[in-house]
C-alpha cells in the first residue's frame, strides 16, 4: 500500500498526541463510577437523594443501594423529569449589566465626586476550620427557624395580593431540600464527586445552604408594587471565598427594559451581600473547594414569589 | 484525495478529544421566595456649620426620615445606634460601620448658608452593602422652603431605591369638618401631604363636596351648596378666584379634571332624580352629554390617556362599574361582583381604577384593572369611602368615618399592596381628600 507507512504514522502520532495531553490530565480524577439512583423516587423534592458511593462505608448500605440499581430507561425518564419541572432558565446575556452609579448623569448641580470606595473586607472574618460535618443539633434548630420563615411567609403572600398561592410556587419550596437532606451521603459504589468538579447531590447541598439563608434571614426584598414589578427577574454571579463570604460584588448577567430593571437588580445583589457569609458552607464544603468549585449563579424570581 | 481528508478528520477528531477538559459543575440556583421588609436606612441629622444649618439640617433630615418612613418601604435606623459621626460630604463612608448596624443605605447631608442669605441643602445616597453611591444633588433655596426641599430630597431618594417617582412633595385638598355632627361646619382646606402648612380655602357658610385637582394646573373644582343646590365650581387655589362650571340647568355635581386639564366631566342630574355625565371645554365653555340614560350615570373618571372614562350607574338595578370610550360610545360593565360599586377613580398609572364598595353593610375601598380582572379589597370598615391616588399610582388616600356621637370622618393612607394603612394629620375631622399631581 502506498499510503500504508504515513496513514501508520499519522495514527500512532495521534494516539501519542491524544495520549500526551489527555490522559495525563485526567490521571488526577478518580475513576468515574456509576452513581446509583432511587429509581422510585420521582420528585423533585428527592433529586438531592442521589447517592455517591463510597469503599470505606459500612456493609449495611449495599443491600439498600443494591436494590436502587436504576435501569438505564428509568434514569432517562427521571433525567426528563427533572427537565420539566425546572423552572426554564434565564437566557444567557450577551454582556453583563453594569450597575454603575448611573444617577450622576442625570443630575442637574452634581458635585464632585468622593473617591471610589474602597473594597470592604467581609464583616466577619470566618476562622480557618478544618471541614466537619454539621452537628445534627445546628441543622434540626435550623430546620424549625425555616419553618417557620416558610409559614409567615405564605401568609404574607397570600395576603397581599389577594390570591390563592399558586401550586407551582409550593413545589419550588418542595424543591429546596434540607441541607441535611442534601448531603452527600457516602455509600459503597464509588466517590462522592463525579468527576465534573461537583456532585449533583453537592450542587443540590450548595444551592440549598444559599437558598436557605436568603430566605431565613429575609435578605431579598425585591422592589413591588410598581406596574410588571413582578415579572423583572433577576440572574447574578458570584465568587464565594473559602469561609463562605462573597467574593467582591456579584455581577448582573441579565438586562431588561424594564423600568424598575436597575433597582430589582440592585435588591438581588443586595440579598447576595446582605446575607453573606454563608458559614454552613465554610464547614462542610472546605473539600470541595479544593475541586476548583467557587462560582455560584443565582437567578432571583419575583414571579414565583407572587404565585404567578 | 479521500484518503487524507480521512486522515485530516481523524485527526480532527482526535485534537477534539485530546483539549476535551472536563467541565466545572455549575452551581445555578433559582430564588423565589422574597420578603416586603421595608429598607433599613440610616439618615444622620444633616451637617451645618453655624447654630442656624445645625438646627435646619437637623429639621430636614426629620422630614426626609419621617417622608420616607410613612410609605413603609423604609425603615429608618435609630440614630442613636450610628457609629460612624459623618463630618464630610466629600468622603466616602465607613461602609463597615454601617454594615454592622445592619444599614442597607445611608444619606448623609449638609446645610449652608450662602452668601445671599439663601440656603444650600446637598445630600449623598449610598448603597451599604455594595459600597457605593447611588445619587447626589443640591439645592439652593429661601430658607422659608426648607420644607419643600427636604420632600423634593426624600422624593429623590425614593425614587431611586424604588424605581417609582416619590409623591413626598405634594399637597392634599379635602373638605375640614368642625362642629357638633349636626351641626358640621365645612370648609375646603389645603395642606401639605404630612398634614403640615394647613390653609383653608373656602369659609365654611356653605356645604362643600368633592374637591378635585386639576393635574395641569392650579385649579380645583368641587361641588358647593351655597346657592342651595348643588352646583359644580372651579377655584384658583393660589389667587382664590373662583368661577362656576358651565350654565347648566338644575344640579351639577361629582366633577373631574380630564388628564390634560383642559376639560371637566360631571354629572347634570334632573328634576326627575336622573343624571348624566356632560363635559365642559375649559377654554371654549362648550359643553357636550356624554351619556343618556333614564338611570344616574356619575361620578366619571378618565384613564390617564384619555381614550376612557369609568363612571358608576344603577341602569343595571344596583349602583355598578362602568366604562366607557370618551365620546361615550361602548358602554360596558365593569364590575361584576357582589355589592354596590361607586367612585371610580383611575390611576394616574392606568393598571387600577380604584372605587368604594358597599357589602354586608360595610364600606370597602379596593382597586380593579381595567379589564374587570385583579379585583381586589385593600381595607374596610365601618365607612370607608373617597379614594384618591398619589401622583405616582402607588398609594391611595381615603377618609374613614368612625361610629357613635363624638364620631367623625379622618383620612388614611394605604399602599397599593393593601399595606401600610396610616392616618393622615389633620388637626379636625376631615373628608373627601383629593391628592395633588406632583409639585415638582
Amino acid at each position: 500500500m502506498r499510503f500504508g507507512l504515513p496513514i501508520s504514522i499519522v495514527l500512532h502520532a495521534s494516539i501519542l498526541f491524544w495520549a500526551l495531553f489527555s490522559v495525563s490530565a485526567r490521571v488526577e480524577l478518580k475513576p468515574v463510577q456509576e452513581i446509583p439512583i432511587a429509581v422510585e423516587l420521582l420528585s423533585i423534592s428527592d433529586k438531592t437523594d442521589l447517592r455517591a458511593g463510597d469503599r470505606k462505608a459500612k456493609t449495611e448500605a449495599k443491600a439498600a443501594v443494591k436494590k436502587e440499581e436504576p435501569k438505564p430507561e428509568a434514569k432517562e425518564e427521571k433525567k426528563k423529569e427533572r427537565v420539566a419541572v425546572l423552572p426554564p432558565k434565564a437566557e444567557e446575556p450577551k454582556k453583563e449589566t453594569n450597575v454603575e452609579d448611573p444617577i450622576a448623569d442625570v443630575l442637574k448641580k452634581t458635585e464632585e465626586k468622593p473617591p471610589e470606595p474602597k473594597k470592604e473586607e467581609p464583616k466577619k472574618e470566618a476562622k480557618k476550620e478544618p471541614p466537619k460535618k454539621a452537628e445534627p443539633k445546628k441543622l434540626e434548630k435550623k430546620k424549625e427557624k425555616k419553618k417557620k420563615t416558610d409559614e409567615s411567609f405564605d401568609d404574607t403572600v397570600a395576603a397581599l395580593l389577594n390570591k390563592v398561592p399558586n401550586p407551582s410556587s409550593a413545589s419550588s419550596s418542595n424543591a429546596e431540600a434540607d441541607p441535611q437532606q442534601t448531603k452527600p451521603v457516602k455509600s459503597i459504589g464509588g466517590e462522592s464527586t463525579t468527576g465534573s468538579g461537583l456532585s449533583v447531590a453537592e450542587r443540590d447541598m450548595i444551592g440549598a445552604i444559599i437558598r436557605g439563608k436568603i430566605r431565613d434571614e429575609r435578605c431579598w426584598n425585591p422592589p413591588t408594587g410598581a406596574a410588571g414589578a413582578d415579572q423583572i427577574a433577576v440572574r447574578l454571579k458570584f465568587k464565594l471565598r473559602r469561609d463562605g463570604s462573597v467574593d467582591g460584588v456579584p455581577s448582573v448577567l441579565n438586562d431588561s427594559d424594564a423600568a424598575n430593571f436597575m433597582q430589582a437588580a440592585e435588591a438581588a445583589v443586595r440579598a447576595v451581600l446582605d446575607c453573606s457569609p454563608y458559614e454552613p458552607l465554610a464547614t462542610q464544603l472546605g473539600d470541595l473547594y479544593d475541586t476548583g468549585w467557587n462560582s455560584v449563579t443565582v437567578n432571583f424570581r419575583p414571579d414565583q414569589m407572587f404565585g404567578g | 484525495m479521500p484518503i487524507w481528508s480521512f486522515v485530516v478528520c481523524l485527526l480532527l477528531a482526535v485534537a477534539a478529544i485530546a483539549s476535551g477538559t472536563p467541565a466545572r459543575a455549575q452551581v445555578d440556583i433559582d430564588v423565589t421566595e422574597g420578603n416586603l421588609d421595608p429598607l433599613r436606612i440610616a439618615i444622620p441629622e444633616f451637617l451645618g456649620d453655624g447654630e442656624t444649618e445645625i438646627q435646619l439640617g437637623r429639621q430636614m433630615s426629620d422630614v426626609v426620615s419621617g417622608d420616607l418612613e410613612s410609605s413603609g418601604l423604609f425603615a429608618p435606623l435609630d440614630r442613636a445606634s450610628f457609629i460612624e459621626r459623618t463630618s464630610d460630604l466629600k468622603r466616602a463612608p465607613r461602609f463597615a460601620d454601617w454594615r454592622v448596624i445592619n444599614a442597607q443605605a445611608l444619606v448623609v447631608g449638609r446645610v449652608s448658608q450662602q452668601g445671599d442669605g439663601r440656603v444650600k441643602a446637598e445630600f449623598r445616597l449610598w448603597d451599604v452593602p455594595a459600597g457605593k453611591q447611588l445619587a447626589a444633588q443640591q439645592f439652593t433655596t429661601n430658607p422659608d422652603n426648607w420644607r419643600r426641599i427636604a420632600h423634593i430630597i426624600a422624593d429623590a431618594i425614593y425614587e431611586r431605591l424604588t424605581g417609582e417617582k416619590g409623591y413626598f412633595d405634594t399637597k392634599v385638598v379635602f373638605v375640614d369638618e368642625t362642629g357638633p355632627k349636626d351641626k358640621r361646619v365645612k370648609r375646603l382646606a389645603i395642606m401639605d401631604r404630612d398634614g403640615e402648612n394647613l390653609r383653608a380655602l373656602s369659609t365654611g357658610s356653605a356645604l362643600v363636596l368633592t374637591p378635585r385637582f386639576s393635574p395641569a394646573t392650579q385649579l380645583i373644582t368641587y361641588t358647593s351648596f351655597e346657592s342651595g343646590n348643588p352646583k359644580v365650581f372651579l377655584m384658583n387655589i393660589e389667587t382664590g378666584q373662583r368661577e362656576l362650571v358651565g350654565n347648566f340647568p338644575n344640579m351639577t355635581f361629582a366633577p373631574r379634571f380630564s388628564p390634560d386639564g383642559q376639560r371637566v366631566v360631571l354629572s347634570l342630574g334632573t328634576p326627575e332624580g336622573n343624571a348624566n355625565i356632560f363635559e365642559m371645554d375649559l377654554r371654549t365653555r362648550q359643553t357636550r352629554q356624554v351619556t343618556a340614560t333614564q338611570a344616574i350615570d356619575t361620578g366619571p373618571s378618565y384613564a390617564p390617556d384619555g381614550r376612557q372614562i369609568a363612571f358608576e350607574s344603577d341602569r343595571d338595578g344596583t349602583q355598578q362599574l362602568f366604562l366607557m370610550n370618551a365620546d361615550g360610545s361602548n358602554q360596558r360593565r365593569l364590575s361584576l361582583g357582589e355589592g354596590r360599586y361607586s367612585t371610580p377613580v383611575w390611576s394616574p398609572r392606568g393598571d387600577y381604577i380604584a372605587f368604594t364598595k358597599q357589602l354586608d353593610g360595610r364600606f370597602l375601598i379596593g382597586v380593579i384593572k381595567p379589564d374587570g380582572s385583579g379585583e381586589r379589597v385593600l381595607t374596610s370598615g365601618f365607612h370607608n369611602e373617597g379614594p384618591t391616588w398619589a401622583p405616582n399610582g402607588r398609594v391611595l388616600m381615603f377618609f374613614r368615618e368612625s361610629q357613635g356621637a363624638n364620631g367623625g370622618p379622618r383620612l388614611f393612607s394605604i399602599d397599593l399592596t393593601g399595606y401600610n394603612e396610616r392616618q393622615v394629620p389633620t388637626p379636625n375631622f376631615a373628608s373627601d381628600p383629593a391628592w395633588s399631581p406632583k409639585l415638582n
